[in-house]
């Protein structure tokens, strides 16, 4: 651990340190333009000169190293002549753009710039030009602001592992380029905009849409999937015209996929719910304000409660609400409407966690990918979660992570694979490895551990099976990523027993080898912990459905449709029903057949928490005023329950969660203030990880 | 007569050809080396005998060879033939009449650091040295010289030629192995990446020009006290030496190390021709001093030239004379690290095409007496502040200049361009805007002899030939 000192300040730091990330510790700004937290020094950009004494040459902070004694100055005359020369020269070929430039006012070069030359430079002559390009649909590379600092190059080498952005030419006329003008994939190109620290590299649809000092950012989390990735909700003039990512070490580090960043490009276009709207005598939706709208739904439940039974009432919730919407649905159904039929889609895969581990989680972190090997089951990882695959691909990189793959199909992983095996479904393969891993067990197998082995139909287990398991023995940790395929398969149940039989069977402390679902939906964790399950006696999902059909279930709530909206069975079921209550925030198949619709808020007009995939509770900020006569679902519910007897006594989503905090098991004691603005993993044992 | 170490031999007809270069002692050094003495002995001998690197830096071989580090990786020899300096032409013509001495060398060395692999990096404009090069890499691979047991059983050492694309900085060190793995000719940074200690692939790497690896034979055969006979004693040997320009026989010429520059035009080159008087003289490639006539009897050793702050380089020696203008070979060879930067940092990348800007301006009309203080303090931004040494040798023609022929920037300015009767050197690659190419010449083309391209402004014969006539 070596103690250097830097302008005068004694700073202690682990070998192999840089001067830079010594500086940084001791508070010390250096600038630095090539540099970045995430990417391999790469000294190209020699504006971090710093002078060491005993040295006759300026050090490049970034990459070199500290030693035992070292003295560092930063701000002496040779290094800041130095400095303000390299700046000069960026500046002699920098277009003068600012004022056309999206990055103006946020730009890296305009701050140390006019920190060390007052943005001045004695070039007068002509400037060298190049031709913009789209690099796709979503990134737009102005190459006459570029500097060269090949940040973006090596985002793409190895951050990605693609590749797919090089250096064209060479000297003054480098450029940066795809190949022969080939677009980015879609997947993590928006990074590029965080990457690129001038205005050459921007945002393509926040083109031109705002200034820094004009729009004001919301932190958030992005509801796209269950990672809960830290957001930015940029808005100007109370209009959201960017996303951008928030810094959480421990769940995207300095990301946000493009799906999260632009929008599924796949995902349909609904119109918006304005109002509530209820049916009138001819069968037409007529527009009602919100309090008879109530009225007319708890009328519905009550009597359907009260003149049939409490049975007939089904109320099907989604793993997109957030927590204090779930608590709260859940609230009304089983203390205002007394009916244990409550479910959402549940992924089989979770009925298996919860039976086996005891609880519907799995027990990894996200840091735990990368760190030791990953064995990944089921997933197309780069399409469905791109962030847990830069996390492999950096612990691949670094040599002690070895990547496993286990699918019915190859995908684009991008990262060196160890070894993989395809088999014709990912319950064979399973199969065949629980059986291989079996083979050597010599002690005596718990019961839950034997029934899930002989669940799954018989495998030929092959030399390569036994290969792996031979490999996934041993002192390294391993994180087993279970994907949507098994998850969500009609078999997930099985297949997820047979897949914790198996970590059991490598590691039986269960420290070693951990799990972690790959959900799907932004709060499918919330939904497991806070109990979006049948109560005792209720019917799952699929059986409400049935006893749709059948006649037992007379009335139907449904909130956020996009998962069951597919269901053949909802032609028939919606002439049967006696009531069908949709909610939602957008017109769908399924609200178009409703009784009575209610409106609520759109994405960035909501807040409340999430919980991700490992298990962090996490507040999302609204960044936007309601527009529309959309209100916060736990609202709706609320309001309902007012109206059934059943108050629940919040007036607000903090006080929604502070009743979930004092009820629900899994969340107990917890706060929005404790939550900060990177959430906490109260499974996790510790506080915080951030 | 100074002692032909190298070029003993190389009037021979055929010397190129294995067993004619058997018969005239070839490879007896390679065959004493690995039968009667050890790796250790054989370092001792080249450190012995101070051998310094003939590529421009003047590192001790010896050094560099005992420097590699006992980690377990691999090793690998490389030999740098990619000669890209302006004016030197020596290792072309090297190798195409003594492409086994070249090889021997590098077997020795393979053998001193029980490396089993070779490169040779040659240039990739350099066909007709391809072709001997390949022809005698397969001649020693058949009688057993290269190959899986050459050292003994099962210590083998082989050599591939790898040709380059077209780049000054893939004869930079470091540039040169990124090219050997297959990466654009990036500089590392040093000191992280020091070839002895973390080279191609990241393995201990002994680099060495071609010059250099062909004195060892000769230095194992004879022994380190009959090298230092030679030369001078911080430097002994002999070095080659190709000369161009203003001189009555330009040709590569191997003179005892510590030669004067006077002795190399006029002893041995013939002099300048009728009416020419000498003007200045650039001692060493493009990226050394031009240097006026006061220095025409310095000892050309290292240690005597960076006594004075110069660097000696590669052994290529162009005269000028006093119809030569040294602001446009300061331009053109202005143009030339410009054209050849890699890019990768920003004093080179951007202050090298600065610099060519100003110094047309004196050229072509424009420039002012404060442009002459701006070109010397861009130059000190730049030197010492960039990833490799392209940058700093882009400062030494505009500030050799400005520190010795400074009334010659004061007359072009009085006389609104260059006073010389002669064209200003034409930028073939300069920037067209909105081009996404710059206009002129593609990067390669088939058609062009790239030897003489550009250099236009002087007229210099390049002219060798395989069959070895005067």
């Amino acid at each position: 651990m070596p103690t250097l000192t830097i302008d005068g300040q004694s700073v202690t730091v682990p070998d192999g340190t840089t001067i830079l990330r010594a500086a940084q510790q001791a508070g010390i700004w250096i600038p630095y333009f090539c540099w970045h937290p995430k990417l391999e020094p790469m000294g190209a950009c020699r504006v971090c000169f710093v002078e060491v004494e005993g040295q006759p040459k300026l050090s490049i902070s970034c990459a070199d190293p500290v030693r035992e004694g070292m003295v560092v100055h930063t701000d002496s005359p040779a290094v800041v002549k130095a400095r303000a020369g390299v700046i000069e020269f960026i500046l002699a070929n920098h277009p003068l753009d600012c004022p056309v430039c999206d990055a103006a006012g946020e730009c890296d070069l305009q701050d140390v710039a006019f920190q060390y030359r007052c943005g001045w430079s004695r070039y007068d002559e002509p400037k060298a030009t190049y031709p913009d390009e789209w690099l796709c649909d979503y990134i737009v590379l102005n190459r006459n602001r570029c500097f060269r600092c090949f940040r973006c190059v090596r985002y793409y080498d190895e951050i990605v592992g693609t590749g797919e952005l090089s250096a064209k030419f060479r000297g003054l006329w480098t450029q940066i380029a795809t190949f022969d003008h080939e677009p980015l994939s879609f997947g993590l190109c928006g990074n590029l905009t965080e990457v690129c620290p001038l205005g050459a590299l921007t945002d393509g649809k926040y083109r031109f849409q705002g200034r820094p000092w004009e729009v004001r950012d919301f932190p958030s989390v992005c509801p796209g999937c269950a990672l809960g990735c830290n957001v930015r909700v940029r808005t100007r003039f109370h209009r959201a015209v960017q996303i951008r990512p928030r810094e959480n070490d421990g769940v995207n580090e300095l990301w946000l996929c493009d799906r999260g960043r632009f929008g599924d490009p796949d995902a349909p276009q609904c119109p918006r719910l304005l109002s509530s709207l209820v049916r009138n005598g001819e069968g037409a939706f007529a527009s009602e304000e919100w309090s008879p709208a109530l009225d007319h739904v708890a009328g519905i439940l009550r009597r359907a409660a009260h003149e049939h039974d409490p049975g007939s009432v089904g109320f099907i919730g989604s793993a997109r609400l957030s927590n204090e919407d779930i608590f709260a649905f859940l609230h009304l159904a089983r203390e205002g409407v007394r009916t244990p039929n409550t479910d959402h889609c549940t992924p089989p895969g979770a009925l298996a966690l919860q039976e086996i581990l005891g609880a519907p989680r799995g027990t990894a972190a996200i840091t735990d990918v990368g760190e030791g090997d990953v064995l990944l089951i089921g997933s197309d990882l780069a399409a469905e979660q791109p962030l847990l695959g830069i996390r492999a691909r950096k612990g691949v990189r670094a040599g002690h992570s070895r990547l496993f793959v286990v699918d019915d199909a190859e995908h684009p992983l991008h990262i060196p694979v160890h070894r993989s095996l395809f088999g014709s479904s990912v319950a064979s393969t399973v199969s065949a490895l629980l059986d291989a891993a079996l083979a050597t067990a010599s002690f005596e197998l718990p019961g839950w551990l034997q029934r899930a082995e002989s669940a799954l139909p018989q495998a030929h287990v092959l030399p390569e099976h036994r290969e792996m398991i031979a490999e996934l023995r041993g002192e390294r940790p391993t994180t087993i990523l279970v994907g949507r395929e098994v998850l969500e398969a009609p078999d997930g149940r099985e297949v997820t027993a047979a897949i914790l039989a198996l970590a059991w069977l490598l590691d039986r402390d269960g420290q070693r080898v951990k799990i972690l679902p790959l959900w799907r939906d932004a709060n499918q964790q919330g939904a497991l912990d806070l109990g979006l399950r049948p109560g005792e006696g209720g019917l799952d999902r699929d059986q409400m459905l049935d006893a749709a059909l059948s006649g037992d279930i007379k009335v139907l709530y449904v909130v956020e449709t996009a998962c069951i909206e597919s269901d053949p069975r909802w032609d028939e079921i919606a002439g049967k029903l006696d009531a069908l209550i949709v909610q939602g925030a957008e017109e769908t198949e399924l609200s178009r057949r409703a009784t009575i619709v209610l409106p609520t808020r759109l994405t960035w007009e909501r807040e409340g928490t999430y919980t991700n995939l490992d298990g962090r509770v996490q507040r999302f900020h609204a960044a936007l005023a309601p527009s529309g006569g959309g209100r916060p679902d736990w609202w709706v519910f609320a309001g309902l329950a007012h109206r059934l007897g059943a108050p629940l006594v919040a007036d607000s989503a903090a006080a929604v969660f502070s009743l979930l905090a004092g009820q629900a098991e899994a969340y107990r004691g917890l706060s929005y203030d404790a939550l900060g603005e990177h959430g906490i993993r109260p499974a996790g044992g510790d506080a915080d990880v951030v | 007569m100074p002692p032909l170490i190298l070029t003993e031999h190389i009037r021979i007809s055929g010397i190129e050809r294995l067993e004619v270069y058997r018969a005239h002692g070839g490879y007896s050094a390679l065959r004493k080396a690995v039968s009667q003495m050890t790796p250790e002995q054989v370092r001792d001998e080249v450190e012995a005998s101070r051998l310094r690197g003939r590529g421009g830096a003047f590192f001790p071989t010896g050094r560099k060879w005992k420097s590699l580090p006992d980690n377990g990786l691999p090793r690998y020899i490389v030999a740098n033939a990619d000669e890209s300096e302006p004016g030197t032409y020596k290792d072309h013509y090297l190798m195409m009449r003594l492409p086994h001495l070249l090889i021997e060398g590098m077997a020795i060395a393979g053998y001193t650091a029980g490396a089993h692999r070779g490169f040779i990096y040659l240039r990739g404009e350099a066909r007709r040295v391809q072709r001997v090069l390949v022809a005698a890499i397969e001649e020693a691979r058949r009688e057993g010289i290269l190959g899986p047991d050459c050292f003994g059983a099962g210590r083998g050492f082989d050599i591939d030629l790898h040709m380059g694309a077209g780049a000054y900085m893939a004869g930079e060190e470091t540039g040169m192995l990124e090219s050997l793995e297959g990466k654009r000719a990036f500089a590392r940074i040093r000191p992280q990446y020091h070839a002895a200690t973390h080279g191609l692939y990241g393995c201990p790497t002994i680099v060495d020009n071609v010059e250099t690896f062909s004195n060892v034979p000769w230095i194992v055969n004879h022994g380190a006290e009959e090298y230092r006979k030679y030369g001078v004693p911080s430097a002994p040997g002999t070095r080659l030496i190709c000369t161009s320009g203003r001189v009555a026989k330009p040709g590569v010429y191997e003179l005892p190390m510590g030669v004067t520059l006077r002795e190399v035009i006029w002893e041995h080159s013939g002099g300048m021709p009728e009416g020419a008087e000498f003007r200045a003289a650039i001692p060493g490639g493009a990226s050394t001093h031009i240097l006026p006539a006061e220095f025409l009897d310095l000892p050309m050793d290292p240690d005597s030239y960076s006594a004075k702050g110069f660097l000696i380089g590669a052994g290529s020696v162009t005269v000028m004379d006093q119809r030569d203008c040294v602001i446009a070979m300061a331009l053109r060879l202005g143009m030339f690290f410009r054209n050849e930067s890699c890019g990768q940092c920003t004093p080179c990348r951007d202050g090298t095409d600065w610099l060519v800007q100003l110094l047309r301006k004196f050229e072509t009309g424009g420039a002012k007496e404060s442009d002459i203080d701006l070109l010397w303090d861009l130059c000190d931004n730049i030197i010492h502040k960039t990833i490799c040494a392209l940058g700093w040798a882009a400062t030494v023609p505009p500030q050799s200049t400005i520190r010795f022929f400074r009334d010659e920037y004061l007359a072009h300015i009085a006389a609104g361009g260059c006073p010389y009767d002669n064209h200003p050197p034409e930028d073939t690659f300069g920037f067209n805007h909105d081009l996404e190419f710059p206009a002129g010449r593609p990067a390669y083309r088939e058609d062009v002899n790239w030897y003489t391209s550009g250099l236009d402004a002087l007229p210099v014969r390049h002219e060798y030939s395989a069959d070895a006539d005067d």
